[in-house]
């Protein structure tokens, strides 16, 4: 099973978030995200999405299990290999249809390989169905919990009186930095300017933490100030390094080069198999470097104003790839991590 | 690492814990550590580990049911210790070490749980639990890993049964968790503790155990208590005392494991710049230049440990053993039980053993270090991420290597190892008597500067290649892995 199969992903700017780009592929159902079951259709897509748009707490991975467990209710299959097989066709229809499906492809193989092992250890599919409804309600649950316990591991880096730099919108990040609120803790933050940052820096003010909000351009500019990075990640790959949005690689290129800490705040369920050596690597299509010999043919930016829906839904903002060495160290629940850690974790759950 | 200026005061102390209640002996020992008359790494350690045995064997909780108390005991009387000096974090070390052994008696509790879910529940925790059984493609076969008595990887339950009535009977089986204390025993890393960890962590989102399962397979709440009843008078006391006495075991010998490691790491010709001069350092080079020939680069590290420094060198130092038989008689009458006897190659001094052996001024580093082949070093406390505290003039040295490409080693016991993250590196840092750079007698400078001596040093994880502990090698990146051989995935807090 490769981990993520994005033959071709859609391009970034095309959708409008609602209804699917019709997809050419042969083998695909006219409907991106739609699969045929043989109790009806299901549309992994719009349920996945539906999920994300409920619960503004939910991660990517989260809600593709949640979803993937509403697939599961509704196979009906005679043999282990014939649910497999339209487990795997849902799998793919939802990566398929969703532009970055980085991150909640994440959750897709956690929950493949739950079900592989599950099955591999004698147990029958409806008692699989039973206990996937059992444990339905505590995925949130979960999910949030290990959010908490991140948050209270994490907020030990903050230090009083320091000043933390970090970027975009994170609900990790401002978890931990709440937590650190809660302790009595006085810093100030410096956030850059996009995706979501302005979001964060509303939020934090409203708690009377002093945010200075800095365009993408200042960063080197402010570094000096800087006691420590914190970024969140959309997905943490094999190899160490994370998948963010635009301006984290710079981010952490420049606090490296400053000698500051960077530590990566993320759930494990966020951990994907990937191994990218650049951003370039990556398995989705982005317009980000465009060449052209007409001024008609500028790249428009990402679209900014969007971020809150689109950061719930298709997830339309541009990311990039930080390598492993620019990271001091991956706070999850499971404790700080060093980097090199994070491909052992992977492989124990794989192999 | 730090020289003891006072090994009588361990001596006293570990006399007389065994003759006073102990809650007085933990008066005592918080009193020296106050006052640092007990100063060096393993010298508290040793402390502590008496002290606790000592409490452990006085403490009211004696019972399996009663495991619970007795760890919040510990912890008490660890957050007592870690008070009376934070700096010293060995202190925490041990505490928590013993933590793990009692939590690990404890474990047998567990078993009710597994009991109860192993029907159904039972048999999805174990597929949620991963790891072990993966590699196994029969799940009730014995993988030779799975040593633990009560960790559900993929054993059968009546295994889980025999390991039940062997505990029962007063044989005492050591795990492979503790055996780590076996001389020369470099075993890989206990898997069982891991299960609680991150490769748990990434399905901990799908699996089941806290869900209470209505299966007509479940045994019922009935015999549940009824097996409870039947196993909570168990006396674990006996087994905690076991597992703390493997612990002080492991202190003494901890040195000659390192040593076994010296030939592997330095090489004949070698040049070796060496930073400290502790008794684990010193046995580690005499081991090697016991076979090998090689030059030794000693950093003089003014103004706290010159004087130690140059009593490596010379000869006699006040190492050695005395010659005659009579004094050494003597000797081993006088030391405690629980003091590591001296071995016969500390009769010699690296100078007399024919290593040739060049000291050299802090100042002068970065100008020998291109000639080095390699840095070795002690330390006085590795933490979690795999940096490390050493003393003050490690992190020039580092540094250093790291600009001319030179591997760092760092040599260290695991008891040395801390489960703790540097947070604050600064905060862990000792400052020293500022008269030992300045004295009292020079009034100008003294009336007119301030003078500092910082005792330690942090190094960071980046400027350390190697560390040599006495259960392994390992790269400051893996170091996680060991902390969770040593001391499970619990981490108590001692603040």
């Amino acid at each position: 099973m490769a981990a993520v199969v994005v033959p071709e992903a859609p391009k970034l700017q095309v959708a409008v978030p609602g209804d699917g780009e019709p997809a050419a592929q042969l083998d695909l159902p006219t409907k991106s995200g739609v699969i045929r079951l043989n109790t009806g259709e299901f549309d992994i897509r719009s349920v996945y999405l539906t999920y994300l748009r409920n619960d503004n707490e939910l991660t990517m991975p989260v809600a593709a299990i949640k979803s993937l467990v509403d697939l599961v209710e509704r196979i009906n299959a005679q043999t282990t290999a014939e649910f497999l097989d339209v487990l795997n066709k849902g799998i793919n229809a939802l990566k398929d249809s969703i532009r970055n499906p980085i991150s909640l492809s994440a959750g897709c193989d956690l929950f493949l390989r739950f079900i592989v092992r599950f099955l591999r250890h004698s147990q029958s599919l409806p008692r699989l169905v039973t206990h996937l409804k059992q444990s339905y309600k505590l995925f949130d649950l979960r999910a949030k919990d290990s959010r908490t316990k991140i948050a209270k591991l994490g907020s030990s880096f903050i230090t009083d009186g320091c000043t933390v730099l970090t970027i975009s919108f994170s609900r990790i990040v401002l978890g931990m930095m709440t937590d650190a609120l809660k302790k009595h803790i006085r810093f100030k933050v410096i956030v850059t300017e996009g995706a979501g940052g302005k979001r964060l820096a509303s939020i934090l003010r409203s708690k009377g933490v002093p945010v200075a909000i800095i365009p993408e351009g200042a960063v080197g500019y402010a570094m000096s100030t800087v006691d420590i990075v914190l970024i969140g990640a959309e997905g943490v790959v094999e190899n160490g390094g994370i998948i963010n949005v635009l301006g984290t690689f710079q981010m952490a290129t420049l606090a490296k080069a400053a000698g500051k800490s960077v530590y990566a705040v993320c759930e494990t369920h966020k951990f994907v198999r990937l191994y990218p050596i650049n951003a370039f690597d990556l398995p989705i299509t982005q317009t980000v470097v465009n060449f052209s010999t007409e001024d008609a043919g500028d790249q428009k930016p990402a679209e900014k104003d969007t971020i809150e829906e689109a950061e719930r839904i298709g997830n339309d903002r541009f990311v990039d790839f930080t390598p492993p060495t620019l990271l001091t160290a991956i706070i999850t629940e499971a404790g700080v991590l060093t980097p090199s850690s994070v491909s052992e974790e992977l492989l124990k759950i794989w192999f | 690492m730090v020289a003891d200026e006072n090994p009588a005061a361990l001596a006293k102390f570990l006399k007389i814990v065994n003759t006073v209640k102990a809650s007085d002996a933990t008066e005592i020992l918080i009193g020296l550590l106050k006052r640092r008359q007990i100063k060096s790494s393993r010298n508290v350690a040793k402390a502590v580990a008496k002290l606790l045995l000592r409490f452990v064997s006085q403490n009211r909780h004696t019972k399996l049911s009663e495991v619970n108390g007795l760890i919040k005991d510990v912890r008490d009387l660890g957050k007592l210790l870690v008070a009376a000096q934070p700096k010293e974090m060995v202190i925490g070390n041990i505490v928590r070490r013993v933590l793990g052994v009692i939590r690990e008696e404890g474990n047998e509790e567990n078993l009710h749980q597994s009991l109860a879910d192993l029907t159904l529940g039972g048999r999805l925790s174990r597929a949620s639990s991963v790891g072990d059984d993966s590699s196994a493609p029969d799940s009730g076969t014995v993988t030779p890993s799975s040593n633990r008595p009560f960790s559900r990887d993929g054993r059968d339950f009546e295994e889980d049964i025999d390991d039940l009535s062997r505990r029962k009977s007063k044989v005492y089986i050591p795990n492979l968790g503790r055996g780590l204390t076996r001389i020369g025993s470099f075993q890989a890393p206990n898997p069982s503790f891991s299960e609680g960890n991150l490769q748990h962590a990434l399905f901990s989102l799908l699996h089941t155990s806290p869900l209470p399962i209505d299966s007509p397979g479940t045994l019922t709440p009935n015999n549940k208590a009824e097996g409870k009843d039947h196993f909570e008078d168990k006396d674990i006391r006996g087994d905690v005392i076991d597992g703390i006495k493997e612990i002080m075991e492991e202190l003494d010998v901890v040195d000659e494991q390192l040593a076994l490691a010296s030939e592997q790491h330095i090489h004949a010709n070698e040049i070796v710049m060496v930073l400290g001069s502790s008794i684990t350092l010193q046995r580690f080079l005499m081991k090697a230049a016991i076979k090998r020939k090689f030059i030794v680069v000693m950093v003089e590290t003014y103004p706290n440990d010159h004087k130690d420094t140059q009593e490596v060198l010379k000869a006699p130092s006040k190492y050695r053993l005395p010659q005659s038989k009579a004094a050494a008689a003597k000797i081993t009458a006088s030391t405690p039980k629980d003091e590591p006897m001296p071995t016969l190659e500390f009769k010699n001094t690296l100078t007399s053993m024919g290593v040739e052996t060049i000291l050299i001024p802090d100042s002068v580093v970065p100008a020998i270090i291109s000639r080095v082949n390699k840095v070795i070093m002690g330390s006085h406390v590795i933490l979690r991420n795999g940096s490390c505290i050493t003393n003050a003039g490690a992190k020039t040295v580092a540094r250093c290597a790291l600009q001319h490409s030179i591997p760092v080693v760092v040599v260290s016991g695991v008891y040395k190892l801390s489960p703790l993250y540097p947070f604050d590196p600064d905060s862990m840092l000792e400052t020293g008597d500022s008269s030992a750079v300045v004295g009292w007698e020079d009034g100008d400078m003294v009336g007119g500067t301030e003078i500092f001596n910082p005792l330690m040093d942090f190094v960071p994880d980046n400027l350390v290649d190697h560390y040599i502990t006495n259960v392994g090698g390992y790269t400051p990146q893996n170091l996680y892995k060991l902390v969770e051989e040593q001391y499970g995935s619990a981490t108590d807090s001692l603040e």
